[in-house]
Protein backbone atom coordinates (compact mmCIF):
# COMPACT_ATOMS: atom_id res chain seq x y z
CA UNK A 1 0.00 0.00 0.00
CA UNK A 2 1.65 3.38 -1.13
CA UNK A 3 1.51 6.16 1.46
CA UNK A 4 -1.41 8.12 -0.52
CA UNK A 5 -3.49 5.19 -0.13
CA UNK A 6 -2.41 5.02 3.62
CA UNK A 7 -3.45 8.17 4.31
CA UNK A 8 -7.01 7.68 2.28
CA UNK A 9 -7.65 4.86 3.96
CA UNK A 10 -7.11 6.60 7.67
CA UNK A 11 -9.99 9.16 6.94
CA UNK A 12 -11.94 6.95 9.11
CA UNK A 13 -9.83 5.01 11.18
CA UNK A 14 -8.03 7.36 13.06
CA UNK A 15 -10.55 10.16 13.34
CA UNK A 16 -7.04 12.31 13.08
CA UNK A 17 -7.73 15.89 11.84
CA UNK A 18 -4.77 16.21 10.19
CA UNK A 19 -4.80 12.77 7.91
CA UNK A 20 -8.38 13.52 6.91
CA UNK A 21 -7.34 17.09 5.90
CA UNK A 22 -4.71 15.05 3.57
CA UNK A 23 -6.63 12.37 2.30
CA UNK A 24 -9.18 15.26 1.48
CA UNK A 25 -6.32 17.07 -0.26
CA UNK A 26 -5.32 13.78 -2.41
CA UNK A 27 -9.11 13.10 -3.20
CA UNK A 28 -9.47 17.33 -4.63
CA UNK A 29 -6.49 16.72 -6.02
CA UNK A 30 -7.55 13.44 -8.50
CA UNK A 31 -11.24 15.35 -9.03
CA UNK A 32 -8.42 18.10 -10.42
CA UNK A 33 -7.06 15.29 -12.91
CA UNK A 34 -10.07 14.06 -14.11
CA UNK A 35 -11.06 17.94 -14.80
CA UNK A 36 -7.98 18.25 -16.82
CA UNK A 37 -8.59 14.82 -18.80
CA UNK A 38 -11.88 16.08 -20.31
CA UNK A 39 -10.81 19.95 -21.09
CA UNK A 40 -9.34 18.61 -24.17
CA UNK A 41 -11.75 15.60 -25.14
CA UNK A 42 -15.01 18.06 -23.75
CA UNK A 43 -13.39 21.31 -25.58
CA UNK A 44 -13.26 23.10 -22.21
CA UNK A 45 -13.00 26.81 -22.43
CA UNK A 46 -10.25 26.66 -19.67
CA UNK A 47 -10.32 30.11 -17.71
CA UNK A 48 -8.10 31.04 -14.25
CA UNK A 49 -10.35 30.37 -11.28
CA UNK A 50 -8.44 32.80 -9.38
CA UNK A 51 -8.97 35.83 -11.26
CA UNK A 52 -11.83 38.03 -10.19
CA UNK A 53 -15.31 37.59 -10.84
CA UNK A 54 -15.71 40.45 -13.26
CA UNK A 55 -12.53 40.02 -14.97
CA UNK A 56 -13.86 36.13 -15.40
CA UNK A 57 -16.83 37.39 -16.64
CA UNK A 58 -15.04 39.67 -19.11
CA UNK A 59 -13.05 37.32 -20.07
CA UNK A 60 -15.93 34.76 -20.76
CA UNK A 61 -18.29 37.79 -22.80
CA UNK A 62 -14.90 38.25 -25.42
CA UNK A 63 -14.05 34.68 -25.88
CA UNK A 64 -14.06 33.41 -29.23
CA UNK A 65 -16.03 30.29 -28.67
CA UNK A 66 -18.96 32.44 -26.90
CA UNK A 67 -20.90 32.45 -30.11
CA UNK A 68 -23.96 32.52 -28.85
CA UNK A 69 -26.03 35.14 -30.32
CA UNK A 70 -27.82 36.40 -26.66
CA UNK A 71 -30.05 39.13 -28.70
CA UNK A 72 -31.88 35.78 -29.77
CA UNK A 73 -33.31 35.35 -26.57
CA UNK A 74 -33.80 38.77 -25.35
CA UNK A 75 -36.98 40.12 -24.41
CA UNK A 76 -38.65 42.27 -26.82
CA UNK A 77 -39.49 45.41 -25.94
CA UNK A 78 -41.00 47.73 -28.53
CA UNK A 79 -40.01 51.47 -28.82
CA UNK A 80 -42.21 54.18 -27.34
CA UNK A 81 -43.30 54.68 -31.22
CA UNK A 82 -44.99 51.14 -31.42
CA UNK A 83 -47.63 51.77 -28.48
CA UNK A 84 -47.56 56.03 -28.42
CA UNK A 85 -50.50 55.63 -31.10
CA UNK A 86 -53.83 53.39 -30.77
CA UNK A 87 -53.97 50.98 -33.44
CA UNK A 88 -50.38 51.02 -34.31
CA UNK A 89 -48.59 47.46 -33.42
CA UNK A 90 -45.53 47.13 -34.76
CA UNK A 91 -44.26 44.26 -33.66
CA UNK A 92 -47.46 42.38 -34.05
CA UNK A 93 -47.35 40.84 -30.16
CA UNK A 94 -50.12 43.52 -28.89
CA UNK A 95 -53.44 41.91 -29.01
CA UNK A 96 -55.05 44.86 -26.85
CA UNK A 97 -55.85 48.16 -27.99
CA UNK A 98 -53.15 50.29 -26.69
CA UNK A 99 -54.30 53.18 -26.09
CA UNK A 100 -51.63 55.17 -23.49
CA UNK A 101 -47.95 53.61 -23.33
CA UNK A 102 -46.97 50.89 -22.04
CA UNK A 103 -44.34 48.28 -22.15
CA UNK A 104 -44.78 44.57 -23.71
CA UNK A 105 -42.41 42.26 -22.89
CA UNK A 106 -42.91 39.30 -25.64
CA UNK A 107 -40.25 36.52 -26.45
CA UNK A 108 -38.07 36.69 -29.66
CA UNK A 109 -39.09 34.58 -32.46
CA UNK A 110 -37.38 31.79 -32.29
CA UNK A 111 -34.91 31.45 -34.51
CA UNK A 112 -33.00 28.43 -36.33
CA UNK A 113 -30.20 28.40 -33.66
CA UNK A 114 -29.34 24.75 -34.40
CA UNK A 115 -31.18 23.83 -38.00
CA UNK A 116 -29.21 21.34 -38.24
CA UNK A 117 -31.82 18.84 -40.02
CA UNK A 118 -32.48 15.97 -38.11
CA UNK A 119 -30.56 12.87 -38.77
CA UNK A 120 -30.47 9.24 -37.87
CA UNK A 121 -27.48 10.28 -35.62
CA UNK A 122 -28.79 13.66 -34.53
CA UNK A 123 -29.24 12.07 -30.77
CA UNK A 124 -25.36 11.47 -30.65
CA UNK A 125 -24.72 15.37 -31.92
CA UNK A 126 -26.96 16.76 -29.19
CA UNK A 127 -26.60 13.84 -26.39
CA UNK A 128 -23.58 12.14 -24.59
CA UNK A 129 -25.33 9.04 -26.12
CA UNK A 130 -29.30 8.82 -26.74
CA UNK A 131 -32.05 11.25 -25.26
CA UNK A 132 -34.51 10.46 -22.54
CA UNK A 133 -37.93 8.70 -24.11
CA UNK A 134 -40.31 11.03 -25.57
CA UNK A 135 -37.62 13.78 -26.60
CA UNK A 136 -36.66 15.15 -30.13
CA UNK A 137 -33.25 16.20 -30.65
CA UNK A 138 -34.26 18.36 -33.82
CA UNK A 139 -37.01 20.44 -31.20
CA UNK A 140 -34.09 21.59 -28.86
CA UNK A 141 -33.67 24.95 -30.32
CA UNK A 142 -32.18 26.71 -27.16
CA UNK A 143 -28.70 26.51 -26.17
CA UNK A 144 -27.06 25.56 -22.83
CA UNK A 145 -24.05 27.35 -20.80
CA UNK A 146 -21.99 25.53 -18.36
CA UNK A 147 -19.81 26.65 -15.52
CA UNK A 148 -17.25 24.46 -14.03
CA UNK A 149 -15.02 24.40 -11.59
CA UNK A 150 -14.29 25.78 -8.00
CA UNK A 151 -16.08 28.24 -6.28
CA UNK A 152 -14.80 30.93 -3.74
CA UNK A 153 -15.89 31.05 -0.26
CA UNK A 154 -19.09 32.16 -0.81
CA UNK A 155 -19.88 29.68 -3.26
CA UNK A 156 -21.28 31.87 -5.47
CA UNK A 157 -18.65 32.38 -8.17
CA UNK A 158 -19.86 30.57 -10.51
CA UNK A 159 -22.90 31.39 -10.21
CA UNK A 160 -22.33 35.13 -10.45
CA UNK A 161 -20.22 34.29 -13.76
CA UNK A 162 -23.45 33.03 -15.07
CA UNK A 163 -25.24 36.57 -14.51
CA UNK A 164 -22.72 37.79 -17.72
CA UNK A 165 -26.31 36.90 -19.17
CA UNK A 166 -28.33 38.22 -16.43
CA UNK A 167 -25.81 41.51 -16.97
CA UNK A 168 -27.44 41.43 -20.61
CA UNK A 169 -30.96 42.14 -19.36
CA UNK A 170 -31.78 38.35 -19.58
CA UNK A 171 -33.92 36.74 -16.66
CA UNK A 172 -31.51 34.08 -14.61
CA UNK A 173 -33.32 31.66 -12.41
CA UNK A 174 -31.59 29.41 -10.58
CA UNK A 175 -32.69 25.69 -8.90
CA UNK A 176 -31.54 23.13 -6.34
CA UNK A 177 -29.77 23.06 -3.07
CA UNK A 178 -26.46 21.81 -2.24
CA UNK A 179 -25.53 18.34 -1.32
CA UNK A 180 -22.12 18.16 0.72
CA UNK A 181 -20.87 14.93 1.14
CA UNK A 182 -17.34 14.35 1.75
CA UNK A 183 -15.99 11.40 0.70
CA UNK A 184 -13.40 8.75 1.54
CA UNK A 185 -11.87 7.89 -1.67
CA UNK A 186 -10.80 4.40 -0.95
CA UNK A 187 -12.84 2.49 1.84
CA UNK A 188 -15.53 3.59 -0.16
CA UNK A 189 -17.41 5.69 3.11
CA UNK A 190 -18.90 9.07 2.63
CA UNK A 191 -19.38 12.10 5.04
CA UNK A 192 -22.85 13.38 5.22
CA UNK A 193 -22.66 16.35 6.29
CA UNK A 194 -25.17 19.39 6.98
CA UNK A 195 -25.70 21.87 4.43
CA UNK A 196 -24.66 25.49 5.44
CA UNK A 197 -27.96 27.52 5.78
CA UNK A 198 -28.28 30.49 3.78
CA UNK B 1 -30.12 25.82 -12.35
CA UNK B 2 -27.10 23.87 -10.24
CA UNK B 3 -26.10 20.28 -10.78
CA UNK B 4 -25.96 19.22 -6.96
CA UNK B 5 -28.77 17.15 -5.73
CA UNK B 6 -31.75 18.81 -4.44
CA UNK B 7 -34.44 17.90 -2.51
CA UNK B 8 -35.93 14.27 -1.43
CA UNK B 9 -32.77 12.98 -3.80
CA UNK B 10 -30.38 14.93 -1.41
CA UNK B 11 -32.05 13.80 2.09
CA UNK B 12 -31.76 10.35 0.37
CA UNK B 13 -28.06 10.57 -0.80
CA UNK B 14 -27.18 12.09 2.49
CA UNK B 15 -28.86 8.98 4.66
CA UNK B 16 -27.55 6.41 2.23
CA UNK B 17 -24.26 7.65 2.14
CA UNK B 18 -23.10 6.13 5.56
CA UNK B 19 -23.35 2.59 3.86
CA UNK B 20 -23.68 3.02 0.07
CA UNK B 21 -21.11 2.52 -2.39
CA UNK B 22 -19.97 4.53 -4.98
CA UNK B 23 -21.81 3.50 -7.57
CA UNK B 24 -24.62 3.09 -5.74
CA UNK B 25 -24.27 6.84 -4.87
CA UNK B 26 -23.34 7.82 -8.55
CA UNK B 27 -26.96 5.73 -9.26
CA UNK B 28 -28.71 8.20 -7.42
CA UNK B 29 -27.20 11.09 -8.18
CA UNK B 30 -28.03 10.42 -11.86
CA UNK B 31 -31.35 9.64 -11.15
CA UNK B 32 -31.87 13.10 -9.54
CA UNK B 33 -30.42 14.90 -12.60
CA UNK B 34 -32.24 12.42 -14.90
CA UNK B 35 -35.81 13.90 -13.09
CA UNK B 36 -34.05 17.60 -13.38
CA UNK B 37 -33.36 17.03 -17.10
CA UNK B 38 -36.91 15.74 -17.88
CA UNK B 39 -38.82 18.53 -16.25
CA UNK B 40 -36.11 21.35 -15.86
CA UNK B 41 -33.70 21.46 -18.77
CA UNK B 42 -35.22 19.73 -22.10
CA UNK B 43 -38.33 21.32 -21.87
CA UNK B 44 -36.49 24.70 -21.57
CA UNK B 45 -34.35 23.49 -24.37
CA UNK B 46 -37.34 22.97 -26.63
CA UNK B 47 -38.72 26.24 -25.73
CA UNK B 48 -36.10 28.26 -27.24
CA UNK B 49 -34.31 29.23 -24.00
CA UNK B 50 -30.76 29.79 -22.96
CA UNK B 51 -30.25 27.57 -20.23
CA UNK B 52 -27.25 28.17 -17.44
CA UNK B 53 -26.04 25.28 -15.76
CA UNK B 54 -24.16 25.65 -12.78
CA UNK B 55 -22.05 22.87 -13.01
CA UNK B 56 -23.36 19.91 -14.89
CA UNK B 57 -22.46 16.22 -15.51
CA UNK B 58 -19.15 16.75 -15.85
CA UNK B 59 -18.72 17.20 -12.08
CA UNK B 60 -20.19 13.81 -12.08
CA UNK B 61 -17.48 12.79 -14.11
CA UNK B 62 -14.73 14.07 -11.94
CA UNK B 63 -15.96 13.54 -9.01
CA UNK B 64 -17.36 9.91 -9.29
CA UNK B 65 -14.30 8.82 -11.45
CA UNK B 66 -11.96 10.50 -8.68
CA UNK B 67 -13.94 7.72 -6.31
CA UNK B 68 -13.57 4.88 -8.65
CA UNK B 69 -16.17 4.62 -10.90
CA UNK B 70 -15.05 3.76 -14.44
CA UNK B 71 -15.09 6.53 -16.64
CA UNK B 72 -17.10 5.10 -19.60
CA UNK B 73 -19.75 3.48 -16.77
CA UNK B 74 -20.30 7.17 -15.86
CA UNK B 75 -20.53 8.31 -19.48
CA UNK B 76 -22.99 5.67 -20.47
CA UNK B 77 -24.95 6.26 -16.70
CA UNK B 78 -25.44 10.40 -18.26
CA UNK B 79 -25.60 9.69 -21.69
CA UNK B 80 -29.43 11.42 -21.71
CA UNK B 81 -28.01 14.78 -20.75
CA UNK B 82 -28.25 17.03 -23.78
CA UNK B 83 -24.30 18.11 -24.91
CA UNK B 84 -23.44 21.57 -24.07
CA UNK B 85 -23.06 24.41 -26.25
CA UNK B 86 -19.90 26.06 -24.33
CA UNK B 87 -18.53 24.56 -21.02
CA UNK B 88 -16.22 27.30 -19.21
CA UNK B 89 -14.22 25.55 -17.00
CA UNK B 90 -12.80 27.80 -14.14
CA UNK B 91 -8.85 26.13 -13.59
CA UNK B 92 -8.01 26.63 -9.59
CA UNK B 93 -4.21 25.22 -8.10
CA UNK B 94 -5.12 22.47 -5.83
CA UNK B 95 -3.93 24.42 -2.76
CA UNK B 96 -6.57 26.94 -4.07
CA UNK B 97 -9.56 24.74 -4.64
CA UNK B 98 -9.19 23.26 -1.28
CA UNK B 99 -8.85 26.05 0.69
CA UNK B 100 -11.80 27.25 -0.95
CA UNK B 101 -13.85 24.21 -0.06
CA UNK B 102 -12.80 23.86 3.35
CA UNK B 103 -13.40 27.54 4.20
CA UNK B 104 -16.80 27.53 3.30
CA UNK B 105 -17.56 24.36 5.34
CA UNK B 106 -17.61 23.52 9.77
CA UNK B 107 -15.45 20.93 9.92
Amino acid sequence: MDVQTEILRSWHGSGDVVRRAESFRLFQARILEEYDKMVDTDNFVVLDGTLPVNKLQKQMRRHRGFKIDLKRFAPHVPEPDDHARPGKRKNGNCESPCGNFHTHITPAAPTAAKTTAPTEDASSQYFFGEPLVGFDPSEITGNLIVIEGWTDRDDRRRLRCCRVAESEGFAVQTSGLRVRIWWDATSMNFWPRTPRRG
Amino acid sequence: MEFLAAGEIRDAAREAAAVADADDVSLLHAADFADRCERQIMPLLQGDYLVLADRYVYTAFARDAARGCPARWLRNLYRFAPVPDITFYFRAPLDVAVHRILSGRPN
